[in-house]
């Protein structure tokens, strides 16, 4: 009965049940009772739901009192995009983009070459191979990489295809290994980049200048062998190697490196060559920046003349992946007009000019600059993606998510933007046209002074000043103008 | 309160607008009260626990990748603060039963319910606090806690039932 009573405060009953009910609770001093008691704490719960309600806005403003002791609005501000930017995963590929680039750009981080053994006679060799396999063990430390880590790469290159690189890269705190397959296919002027345990993809465009470039050098040992023959090396005489009888060549020489000047700067490169055939066995690289990085390389298990098709460079992308906020990005160019955009953009952010070119340097002045979210940099950035934001939420039909997804792509195209820089200044340096860089001196209020010049030809310079314009000048002028 | 949508909000707050979340705040702090209330049982614990989520929340922001989830979102963190909070203080059932005895410092009838109240089982406090304090219709409550409405009205029946003699004992240990 104390069940049909509670059901019968609750309202649940039918009307006929509920008549008969409260008949029989009129005629019985228990039941009454019973019932007057769940009625009136029904009534009591009812009420005390409205007092709950009725605090409620007090309870919002301590809350929020709370949230503004928590954290001042202007370290928000710079904070939130600023943790977007370090947090997000794509951030993360920014970073290794980097990287990435670089190699690209034909840094011979990865390369790999191989000579009474005459250097030029392994060269010959090498040059004579289309296809090739070998594994890659990296370790970056320092302080310049957000993410200290090791990666172990299987890679295929192909004369006539492409290139195919594995890496799996093992997270130092959990000794998770993440894999990355990277495809850079010169036909289609594309990279691909398949990160299967996200189930995501990356486009990104080549654009001629890269990849001639590329074909010209990227991963390729020959360009390793060039560029120790253009060194001082020592000879290391004859060695034994996983029973393989090797020749071995070192070199310590900073002009292995081209394009890094800064004397913080040091590499060890050693190259062994299969006596047998001539052609490269093993390589080791130690380059270490000061404090900034430290980076070791061994390339093994070459295996040369592989027979290779087409389908082996065909990115296999299932229905399921999505593809990465940054898909469809084009790769940084390197022409002039693309180093004056990014030292635009530098400026702008930066209020300053970068203060050195090398890629190397620059990659790290980067990289420190997004890091501290306290930079004028990043205070910048963060008041112009903000602008950006609002501008798109007002101008366009976009989701916020999709504005949130051509935000980052902002982001790391501002990234690349950068690089740009550091392309273009290494292709004046490999072409040996001397350039000369004062961003450490000549700000952009700086219209009269030379922010970077380099030779044209014997009797010509070209030169970019502070405000970013440029001109030509016969060798006298600017013998003038050093006056 | 605001028209503009939770996504519109969060999106705002990740670029640095303090005051989108102060909005997302007032949007959604009577439901993260109420869900630590339904766990909790007791309002002073429900207020700490409710303005800990909405901090959390806060700092998390950045990892929150749909900002249309938002409400989902927060209301899972109010519920794994709560489980934490219960799990530090294992005692909390006989601190209630000592309070519960010690009835004489109840101050009034509010006081004494809300005890009983933290003394029902949570799958009987949850459809209770939904359906008397958030205001909510059988129907709405037998969605959100993913059971029929016929359950509902058993669990509030056993709420309320269970409520009087918990009031009835408490009135006889005065």
């Amino acid at each position: 009965m104390q069940e049909k009573i509670a059901d019968y405060v609750l309202g649940i009953l039918s009307k006929e049940e509920s008549d008969t009910l409260a008949e029989h609770i009129s005629s019985c001093a228990d039941c009454e009772q019973y019932a007057q008691a769940l009625k009136n704490e029904n009534r009591l719960l009812l009420q005390l739901g409205e007092k709950l309600n009725a605090d409620m806005t007090i309870r919002q403003d301590k809350v929020i009192d709370a949230l503004n002791r928590y954290s001042p609005t202007a370290r928000t501000k710079v904070l939130s995009i600023w943790r977007i930017i370090m947090k997000s995963p794509i951030t993360k590929l920014a970073a290794a983009a980097v990287i990435i680039l670089a190699i690209l750009a034909g840094l011979p981080f990865l390369n790999n070459g191989g000579s009474s053994i005459t250097l030029a006679g392994v060269l010959e060799k090498v040059e004579q191979t289309r296809a090739y396999m070998y594994k890659q063990s990296m370790t970056i430390t320092g302080n310049m990489m957000p993410f200290a880590q090791e990666t172990t790469t299987t890679a295929i290159v192909s004369d006539d295809f492409g290139i195919k690189r594995d890496t799996g890269t093992t997270d130092p705190n959990t000794g998770k290994i993440t894999t990355l397959q990277t495809y850079v296919l010169p036909e289609q002027k594309m990279m691909v980049t398949i990160m299967p345990e996200k189930k995501q993809y990356m486009r990104m465009g080549l654009d001629d200048n890269i990849l001639a470039k590329m074909k010209q050098q990227n991963n390729d040992p020959r360009e390793n062998i060039k560029q120790i023959m253009k060194c001082q090396y020592t000879e290391l005489g004859r060695s034994v190697i996983d029973g393989v009888e090797v020749q071995g060549f070192q070199t310590t020489d900073p002009a292995f490196l081209s394009e890094i000047d800064g004397d913080t700067t040091s590499i060890e490169f050693t190259l062994w060559v299969d006596v047998e055939n001539w052609l490269p066995f093993r390589s080791e690289m130690d380059i270490k920046s000061g404090e900034q990085m430290h980076m070791t390389v061994a390339t093994y298990d070459y295996h040369w003349n592989v027979p290779v098709q087409a389908s082996d460079f065909e990115p296999v992308i299932p229905d399921d992946f999505k593809s990465f906020p940054g898909d469809g990005m084009k790769m940084p160019g390197m022409s002039e007009a693309d180093a004056l955009e990014g030292l635009k953009l530098f400026a702008e952010m930066a209020g300053r000019y970068p203060k050195t070119l090398s890629m190397l340097e620059l990659a790290q002045e980067i990289a420190a600059l997004h890091k501290d979210k306290d930079s004028q940099y990043m205070k910048n950035v963060t008041e112009k993606f903000k602008k950006e934001i609002e501008e798109m939420r007002r101008t366009t039909e976009m989701s916020e998510d999709e504005i949130r997804d051509t935000l980052m792509k902002k982001m790391m195209e501002r990234i690349m933007t950068h690089q740009s820089i550091g392309f273009f200044y290494r292709t004046l340096v490999e072409d040996k046209k001397e350039p000369v860089y004062y961003g450490e001196s000549v700000g952009p209020d700086d219209a009269d002074k030379v922010l970077l010049k380099w030779k044209v030809s014997d009797d010509q310079y070209r030169v970019i000043f502070g405000d970013l314009t440029a001109e030509d000048l016969t060798a006298d002028q600017w013998k003038e103008f050093e006056k | 309160l605001s028209d503009r949508s939770d996504k519109d909000l969060v999106v705002s707050c990740l670029a640095g607008d303090r005051s989108a979340y102060e909005l997302l705040v007032r949007k959604h702090y009577k439901r993260i009260f109420l869900t630590c209330l339904g766990i909790l049982g007791n309002v002073h614990d429900a207020e700490d626990m409710a303005q800990d989520t909405m901090l959390k929340g806060y700092i998390k922001i950045g990892m929150l990748r749909d900002g249309s989830k938002f409400g989902p979102w927060i209301a899972r963190i109010a519920k794994s603060l709560c489980i934490n909070f219960i799990r530090r203080k294992k005692i909390a059932k006989k601190v209630v039963a000592e309070r519960l005895i010690d009835a004489n410092q109840s101050v009034n009838e509010y006081d004494n319910l809300q005890l009983a109240i933290e003394q029902l089982p949570q799958e009987t406090r949850d459809p209770l606090v939904m359906y008397y304090f958030d205001g909510q219709s059988v129907k709405k409550v037998a969605e959100r806690l993913e059971m029929s409405t016929s359950t509902v009205y058993l669990k509030l029946r056993t709420a309320i039932t269970e409520l009087h003699n918990l009031l009835a004992k408490q009135g006889d240990s005065k």
